[in-house]
């Protein structure tokens, strides 16, 4: 089995990813309010992998042009690498917190239609927006605000309380769950689009 | 024809249900109230079904919680049977509803739209020396002493037997003042308990090898040469797994039981449970257990009552990460056990006369015994 090479830029991003992950576990566990340390984690979890997601569809546009499966399959590898980069650390914090192991599943489903959809803003963005400067404020501006905005409008569509909703078993994690769900279809749905082998 | 069909659509109930509420239909905020629900039978044949009382709490703002009781019944040909559940009235809350059933079968129905009184109420056994809200007769006096909480004042003017001396005692040290729960503070040291202690021992120092082999494994991804990556990614999956697996065992809950008593004076104690759920579950106690309910987050704190096996229980819905807080008055035999110095949350959380008071761990159970 021949595995897609990680770009070299991607490497660091990867490991800052791993290394703020197990921090925010042990801060989580280690967090003195009992309801925070239900949460923490998979918060942190979801904001990092957000960052991290639209860094590597930033850096896979730059990639060049590939036919639409190969990239398909370059993406959908860095993004499981990602998860099961996660993935020890939701075991441990499953154990932690008692979750059911049907929010677990949930939850590690989510995050990879999560990163999906982020790939797709950050592989969008590279190619509508030349400014670098533009092109970071809309980016993590972006993600900032769709984490943050639902929270203050009290919808349930934000990463933040979808992924501990999901996690407690609490059908107040569906809405954003199917959200993402159907916007990480379109973002597939985007890169099979052949014209995506010339832009590059 | 035509009129059977709509004899048939109207018919009527079998059973009337009638509800009262509080002491002289007084219900007061925050206090155990006395709920009287009477069921006639106007038939020729006896009745044997199930009652279901239902009562709604709380808004969108606090939270909305249900509080539901459920008790089978009797009744005979053309006569009446009455319950009294001691009832917990709480802010939000306008209607209870009453309703019997057999089977899935409706008998009958009632409700009971009410207005709560906002402070408390006072009372007198015997006549009163100055004017009160209620009057009680020896014979009115209830058995369990919960619900006189509606009670800031009980004058009693005229000799009383024992057991009616008792509940008013009980009263008196649990209910009047002399005893009062600080349930912030208990709640406060509940959020802090956790059913099993992580084990850093293990943890600690395989997240420290997971963090340090891949982060120095990753590079060899952008190298072509993935084998190692991998391979570690995989040993630290089954160790996690097993982890996570292994833990599976470990206790779902935390619980302090607190048992406030003054032998002598009263044969009635006064239980607090604190409880910090780690997982969902639904949790049985004997007896007939109320909520001290925190200032707001309401939601999902319904309690059902059920009378089952000749005895209530109470049936609580745990959810992970919302510790509860129940109390109740009950009559056990006085327990001994090691005597301890009051610790911090418990001298915090408990408002009574120190001095005067010893503690003792008995098991799991910690006894404050008033002199």
């Amino acid at each position: 089995m021949k595995f897609p090479r990680l770009p070299e830029n991607l490497v660091t991003p990867y490991q800052g990813f791993l290394i703020l992950g197990t921090g925010g576990l042990l801060a989580a566990l280690l967090w003195p309010d009992l309801q925070t340390r239900r949460t923490l984690f998979l918060q942190i979890l979801a904001f990092l992998q957000g960052i991290l997601a639209i860094q590597v569809g930033e850096a896979e546009h730059g990639y060049g042009p590939i036919q639409p499966q190969l990239r398909l399959a370059r993406l959908a590898f860095f993004n499981f690498l990602a998860l099961f980069l996660a993935l020890p650390l939701v075991f441990v914090y499953r154990a932690e917190t008692g979750a059911p192991w049907s929010g677990f599943l949930l939850a590690t489903l989510f995050l990879s239609a999560h990163g999906f959809v982020w790939m797709g803003v950050g592989h969008g963005l590279a190619g509508l927006v030349r400014s670098d400067g533009v092109r970071f404020v809309f980016k993590y501006g972006g993600f900032i605000l769709a984490l943050f905005g639902p929270l203050f409008l009290a919808w349930p569509v934000s990463a933040f309380n979808v992924l501990p909703a999901l996690w407690e078993g609490k059908t107040g994690g569906w809405p954003g769950f199917f959200m993402y769900l159907g916007l990480s279809g379109v973002s597939l749905g985007l890169w099979m689009r052949p014209r995506s082998c010339q832009k590059g | 024809m035509i009129l059977l069909l709509v004899l048939l659509a109207f018919r009527g109930f079998s059973l009337e249900i009638g509800l009262e509420l509080g002491w002289a239909g007084w219900p007061v905020l925050d206090a155990v109230n006395p709920l009287w629900i009477t069921i006639s039978n106007p038939d020729s044949a006896a009745v044997r079904g199930k009652l279901l009382v239902t009562m709604e709490f709380g808004s969108a703002w606090r939270g909305a919680g249900t509080y539901t009781a459920t008790v089978p019944f009797v009744v005979g040909a053309f006569s009446k049977t009455r319950f009294l559940l001691p009832w917990p009235v709480r802010a939000g809350s306008f209607l209870v509803r009453a309703t019997a059933f057999s089977g899935k079968e409706k008998l009958g129905e009632g409700e009971l739209r009410f207005s709560v009184e906002p402070g408390p109420l006072r009372a007198s056994v015997g006549p009163p020396p100055k004017p009160v809200d209620f009057l009680f007769s020896p014979a009115d006096l209830p058995a369990d002493p919960l619900l006189l909480s509606p009670f800031s004042e009980l004058q009693v003017s005229i000799p009383l037997r024992t057991s009616e001396k008792d509940v008013v005692q009980a009263w008196q040290v649990f209910l009047s003042g002399e005893v009062r729960v600080e349930a912030e503070v208990l709640r406060d040291y509940l959020a802090g308990l956790r059913p099993a202690s992580s084990r850093w021992l293990v943890l600690l120092p395989g997240l420290f090898l997971y963090v340090l082999g891949l982060t120095l494994a990753l590079p060899r991804l952008a190298q072509g040469r993935p084998q190692l990556p991998i391979f570690l990614l995989a040993v630290f999956l089954a160790f996690s797994l097993v982890y996570s697996v292994s833990r599976e065992s470990a206790n779902t809950k935390s619980s302090v039981l607190i048992r406030i008593e003054r032998p002598g004076f009263t044969s009635f104690c006064l239980e607090v449970l604190g409880i910090a759920p780690w997982v969902n579950e639904e949790m049985v106690l004997d007896g007939w257990w109320v909520e001290f309910l925190p200032g707001r987050e309401w939601q999902g704190r319904d309690l059902l009552w059920r009378f089952a096996s000749e005895a209530w229980q109470t049936v609580i819905r745990l959810e992970p990460g919302v510790p509860r807080l129940l109390f109740r008055i009950t009559q056990e035999a006085p327990l001994s056990g090691e005597v301890i110095l009051p610790p911090p949350w418990l001298s915090r959380g408990l408002s009574l006369s120190w001095s005067q008071a010893t503690v003792m761990r008995a098991g799991e159970i910690y006894v404050v015994r008033l002199q």
